[in-house]
């Protein structure tokens, strides 16, 4: 009896074995895929150009042959002209630009969205839900629709002026289109209507005002949402591209997205230098990886857990 | 504090534009430091009167007062109400303590007095080793007392109770129930109780407003509103099991149910319903009655027993149903299939006229 | 009431963030507007913005050029500003038309400004070109004070097929001038060359013991087929035998089928629009080349997976690279590269003219295709590209004015022969190759062009065997020296890119380039693959082309 035990013990054990390492296998090969790429970029950052070029390519290098040059050499000031002693690759200054807009968009945003998801859900005014639908179905509108009017409003507010552009009016004009977004709107109003009226009653009864009730009562309730809006949001602010080198008179408010395309390639060959662009492109990913690090267990939860319990 | 209803009227419209009258001019006095049920089936407009009373919702005609304070157009945060909810709607991200102390910090009371009415009231309610626990790690029964912890500590004028005890197990609910007699008694804060309970209701309750389609049905002590209903809505909805129900005629001052004579009245001749409670039988062991019937079933529970009576359609004159239930003494030892002859206890006989109305 | 108006406040901060703007019409002007001729220089305070694509690094020149303006024109100041990549800088000037947001002045790829002309947008240099009007300058903290300036430019000092790349637009006006110009060369591996002279010259070809070929005249296509059945082995580069896998690499496949249709008078596109390249001659030229393709002996960089074959030219996979001018250094092997790699060894390099199939215009040729001789008439032609410089309508008269002037200090002998020097372009002038600017290429070193184009000639004049030492700065700038060399002396059969904008029966130009690119990429991957035709590629472009 005893023995039928055990055997049937080491059977499920034997199956259990299994299954954990086919799980591992597919789940190393999925790090591995995810991995490949930044390796392959802090690689390519310590090679020199002809190893870069080489065929068969070289897959790894010992750190006794990592040139180091790549990085130093991003930091090389302009030795002659007028311009003398500004960095050759303004990598700090398009670092506190893409810090900074990073940071009013995701303010901005965070704000009109949890203030209209407020009033789509919790409101009762006349229309909310037509303009709600309204707004839905902006949605369906490719955003690059929304570049030539964001371009011209941002034009007749007088922000976009090439011979007058100011930093504030730079940063404005890059920060503001993006400072609402439906998806998001939409995305916490779900959130907020999970959470039950009689809250809100409750709240009304115990003295609240509908802005405190918003700010005591949904906003920490609703966190998990929020925090994953600020997180997609200030990623998207980051990487963001096109609309920058647009609305940007002068490239150097421009954001290191910009500076990464256009400073390592050579104007009259069209060719690029790839180990400075993986090089400032590791400086570039870097800050994204510590504060993924340091808040990671917020980020885990914000991103599982984006539902509430009624 | 008194409440006081005038004329008080909701009308709802549905997307269909249809108008449903929630509340229909509802005049209705509920005494101070009284604990009063309002009772009433689903959909019958309590719940209504109570959000009226706490100003969550407008009504379109009417006027409310709490004592000589006419609190119309009051919003809710200045009635001085305190209101609690079925789910108890716990701030979910805040401690016991924070959620007791919420509507505290709204009224802007001083911090010390603050934290020292919040210890008072969680000892009331017994919560005092919880204060500090999230609501999603107590019991039920501990969620509602928070609440309600809640809803007094801003020590309010007037304490409102929505159905607060229908998401609590069985025996949470008798203890709750207890416990929530214990409060009221002790703060002597007028109370109103919505719940679509009867015996909930009948049992904590100083006295109860039975409601129906908007309008107030009846209100009394609850014994008393049992014992005498004023129409055949309250008599149906009040009892378990519920009453028996006959078509039946006064002829002569007898009452006549199906021709069979079940006593006397001194109303004139007419048409009637006839109500009689289970327990309003009695067995006539000398089986002279002629209200007679063949017994179906039987089932014995304690010191009662139910005898289960079908009948055929017409037969008997039974109004509504094809059985009927009387209780009697278990003594009578009555087996399926027996012969019984009923008589009908003093003053269990009710006459409703046709519009159900009592006589 | 307050709910209400919190909501109304809510909903109104995210529609004043979506912001809803009437676009506006511009209306299409193909008009050419006439500034009046200023009677005198404008003494006011003047902007002029200058957009171009320099970083920081690479401006240095330029800022100094700018300096040196600003010193000459006291009241002017010229905002340079960098917009990063040709896209942005198209991308930003395009949207900023219909704002009327547009620098005075810019740098630009013909077709990027045959798409700022539909609008309207450019302004016409005509009128300061044939201009006669001269200034005196009469401010006397300018550090030209009291010379005269004039206001036209003697056309007859540039390149001319450069003009008639600025003048291809509608109307036939210069809505810009040529700025900063490059073209292709060909690398050759010398060493190659120099173990098969015998060979070689038996064949007929005249070679230098060395290993030189003519820097003078252009290789024809029939002498490429002599070499190639002396130094390619297509079993794979041999270093004991001294050959190469491939012959012939072309490192754009655009350029080789532009270039190829121009020798050959296939048809391509013109300055209207219209797609020529449905005919016999381009299905010929496509077929002729898959049979090159098939033969080794020319090659795509897409064989190699590469973007350029530069590497594996140096690798010995492929004796001869046609390449941008810019490109020179890329062709060179040296001790950083794994030896192993190296399969011919650090060997010799030198650049020629790109091969031709005619030695005069408008000749005829025979060639193969199909097994069958096809006799065509044909003209010399060799790629032109890099951008130009021209100015925008909407700029005050005198915003205009100076940046002609700008424009014309930028392009002055001097300075066009220091841009190419500094960059690795090419001067737009003909007289920058006599200039006597002496421009400082380190601490230690400087010259003028003539002496720069002097180091190749010296080098070639003595078949490769100076004497100079090995410290002497004359090395690090041979083969910059080669292709400039090489370019001025094809420079009398540079044809350009008609450029135009995208239509309503037709892809613009920039388009119609990088399919044609495709269109040669794709029969090259396709070699070997039995039934394959080439016309296939080329339905496929026309397809993609025109509509």
């Amino acid at each position: 009896m005893s023995e039928i035990f055990v055997q049937n013990e080491k059977a499920y054990k034997r199956k259990r074995i299994a299954g954990n390492i086919t799980i591992y296998i597919f789940l190393a090969l999925v790090a591995i895929s995810i991995l490949i790429p930044f390796y392959w970029m802090i690689l390519t950052s310590f090679k020199n150009e002809t190893q870069i070029t080489q065929i068969p390519p070289i897959l790894a290098l010992s750190p006794s042959d990592w040139k180091l040059s790549n990085y130093t050499d991003l930091f090389l000031t302009v030795p002659s002209g007028p311009r003398a002693g500004e960095p050759l690759f303004p990598f700090f200054r398009y670092m506190a630009n893409t810090v900074l807009i990073s940071l009013l968009t995701t303010v901005g945003t965070t704000i009109t969205t949890i203030l209209s998801a407020f009033a789509f859900s919790r409101l009762n005014f006349k229309g909310r839900d037509t303009l709600f639908a309204v707004l839905l179905a902006t949605m369906m509108v490719p955003g690059e629709i929304f570049i030539l009017t964001n371009f011209l409003t941002i034009n007749k507010f007088g922000w976009y002026n090439i011979f007058t552009q100011t930093y504030g009016q730079a940063i404005l004009a890059m920060t503001i289109p993006f400072m609402v977004s439906v998806f998001y709107i939409f995305y916490l109003r779900q959130t907020f209507k999970q959470i039950p009226n009689e809250l809100y009653f409750a709240a009304k009864v115990d003295g609240t005002s509908d802005f405190k009730y918003l700010l005591k009562i949904m906003v920490p309730i609703a966190m998990p949402t929020i925090v994953t809006i600020i997180i997609l949001n200030s990623m998207g602010a980051w990487s963001a591209y096109i609309w920058p080198a647009l609305v940007t008179a002068n490239d150097k408010y421009r954001l290191v997205s910009n500076g990464l395309r256009g400073a390592f390639t050579d104007t009259s060959t069209g060719r690029t230098d790839y180990g400075q662009q993986m090089a400032a492109s590791v400086l570039v990913t870097l800050p994204l990886l510590i504060v993924f690090f340091t808040f990671r267990k917020q980020i885990m939860r914000g991103v599982s857990r984006s539902g509430i319990k009624g | 504090m008194e409440i006081k209803m005038q004329g008080l009227t909701k009308i709802f419209t549905s997307k269909n534009k249809k108008e449903v009258r929630a509340v229909d001019n509802v005049d209705l006095v509920i005494p101070s430091g009284k604990l009063i049920g309002l009772l009433g089936p689903s959909g019958c407009g309590k719940s209504t009167t109570l959000y009226l009373i706490a100003g969550l919702l407008r009504q379109n005609d009417g006027k409310i007062f709490f004592g000589e304070d006419e609190v119309t157009e009051t919003p809710p945060e200045k009635r001085g109400i305190g209101l609690v909810f079925q789910n108890y709607a716990l701030y979910p991200h805040m401690t016991v303590r924070e959620n007791i102390l919420f509507p505290l910090q709204n009224l802007k009371i001083e911090k010390q007095e603050a934290i020292q009415r919040t210890v008072e009231i969680a000892e009331l309610v017994g919560l005092q080793e919880m204060l500090d626990r999230k609501p999603k790690e107590l019991s039920g029964g501990q969620q509602q007392r928070v609440a309600i912890a809640r809803a007094l500590v801003k020590k309010p004028r007037v304490l409102l109770l929505d159905e607060p005890l229908s998401n609590l197990d069985a025996r949470l609910r008798l203890q709750t129930r207890e416990e929530i007699k214990r409060i009221q008694r002790e703060t002597k804060i007028t109370t109103v109780f919505v719940t679509h309970d009867q015996e909930e209701a009948m049992s904590i309750s100083d006295e109860i407003v039975v409601m129906k389609d908007g309008v107030i049905q009846q209100m009394g002590e609850p014994q008393q509103v049992y014992d005498a209903p004023l129409n055949l809505f309250v008599a149906r909805f009040l009892g378990n099991p519920q009453i028996n129900v006959f078509d039946g005629e006064i002829k002569n001052k007898e009452v006549l149910i199906g021709g069979m004579k079940v006593g006397n009245t001194i109303l004139p001749d007419q048409q009637v319903t006839v109500g009689i409670r289970p327990e309003g039988f009695a067995v006539d062991t000398e089986k002279k009655s002629p209200f007679k019937f063949e017994i179906d079933m039987v089932e014995t529970i304690g010191r009662d027993t139910t005898l289960i009576i079908e009948v055929e359609s017409g037969e008997g004159g039974i109004l509504d149903k094809k059985t009927f239930k009387a209780i009697v003494d278990v003594e009578h030892r009555i087996n399926p299939g027996d012969m019984v002859h009923f008589k009908v206890k003093p003053g269990k006989l009710h006459l409703f006229d046709l519009s159900g109305s009592i006589l | 009431m307050k709910k209400i108006l919190f909501a109304l406040l809510t909903v109104l901060s995210v529609f004043l963030v979506i912001g809803c703007v009437q676009v506006q019409s511009e209306t299409t002007t193909t008009s050419i507007t006439t500034t009046t001729q200023l009677a005198e220089l404008p003494n006011e305070e003047v902007e002029v913005t200058f957009w171009h694509i320099y970083g920081e690094g690479k401006s240095a020149l330029l800022d100094q050029m700018i300096v040196e303006f600003e010193a000459m024109y006291p009241n002017v100041t010229i905002t340079s500003t960098s917009q990063s990549d040709y896209d942005t800088l198209r991308t930003n000037i395009n949207t900023g038309i219909g704002v009327g947001q547009v620098p005075t002045m810019a740098i630009g790829y013909p077709d990027h400004f045959a798409g700022y002309i539909t609008t309207g947008a450019v302004e016409s240099l005509d009128q300061y070109i044939y201009s006669t009007t001269q200034y005196e300058v009469t401010d006397s903290t300018s550090s030209i004070f009291g010379e005269i300036v004039e206001t036209g430019l003697e056309l007859s000092d540039f390149i001319q097929s450069y003009l008639d790349e600025n003048d291809q637009y509608q109307g036939g006006y210069f809505y810009s001038v040529p700025y900063s110009k490059s073209t292709e060369t060909m690398a050759v591996n010398r060493s190659v060359l120099a173990a098969h002279i015998t060979e070689i010259r038996a064949a007929g070809i005249t070679i230098s013991d060395n290993g030189f070929l003519s820097h003078e005249t252009p290789l024809t296509y029939d002498q490429l087929v002599i070499l190639k059945n002396i130094i390619v082995d297509p079993a794979g580069t041999n270093a004991t035998t001294m050959k190469c896998e491939y012959l012939l690499n072309y490192d754009s496949s655009g350029n080789l089928y532009i270039n190829m249709s121009r020798q050959w008078h296939a048809g391509y596109t013109n300055s209207d629009g219209d797609i020529l390249i449905d005919n016999a001659t381009t299905r010929n030229m496509l077929q002729f080349l898959y049979e090159n393709f098939t033969s080794n002996t020319i090659v795509l960089p897409v064989a190699w997976s590469q973007s350029y074959g530069s590497t594996n030219f140096i690798y010995g996979d492929v004796c001869m690279s046609v390449g941008s001018t810019a490109g020179v250094n890329y062709n060179i092997p040296n001790s950083t590269y794994t030896p192993s790699s190296l399969k011919l060894g650090i060997f010799n390099v030198d650049f020629l003219q790109v091969p031709q199939y005619v030695t005069t215009d408008d000749s005829q040729f025979t060639v193969e295709i199909d097994g069958t001789d096809v006799t065509m008439t044909g003209s010399r032609s060799a790629v032109q590209q890099g951008p130009n410089i021209g100015i925008f309508h909407s700029a005050t008269a005198a915003q205009k004015l100076y940046a002609w002037l700008f424009i014309k200090y930028l392009i002055s002998t001097d300075n066009t022969a220091k841009w190419a020097m500094n960059t690795g372009y090419l001067p737009v002038r003909l007289s920058a190759y006599s200039s006597e600017e002496q421009l400082q290429l380190s601490s230690t070193f400087s010259l003028t062009y003539s002496e720069f184009l002097g180091i190749a000639q010296d080098f070639w004049a003595a078949d490769g065997e100076v004497t100079w030492e090995l410290t002497d700065q004359r090395w690090n700038y041979l083969y910059s020296s080669m292709v400039a060399n090489i370019a001025f002396n094809q420079a009398d059969y540079y044809q350009y890119d008609p450029a135009f904008a995208a239509g309503s029966h037709s892809a613009g130009s920039a388009t119609a380039r990088v399919e044609a690119g495709y269109c040669l990429q794709n029969i090259y991957t396709n070699v070997g693959v039995t039934n394959y035709s080439p016309d296939t590629a080329l339905n496929f472009m026309i397809n993609q082309l025109t509509w």
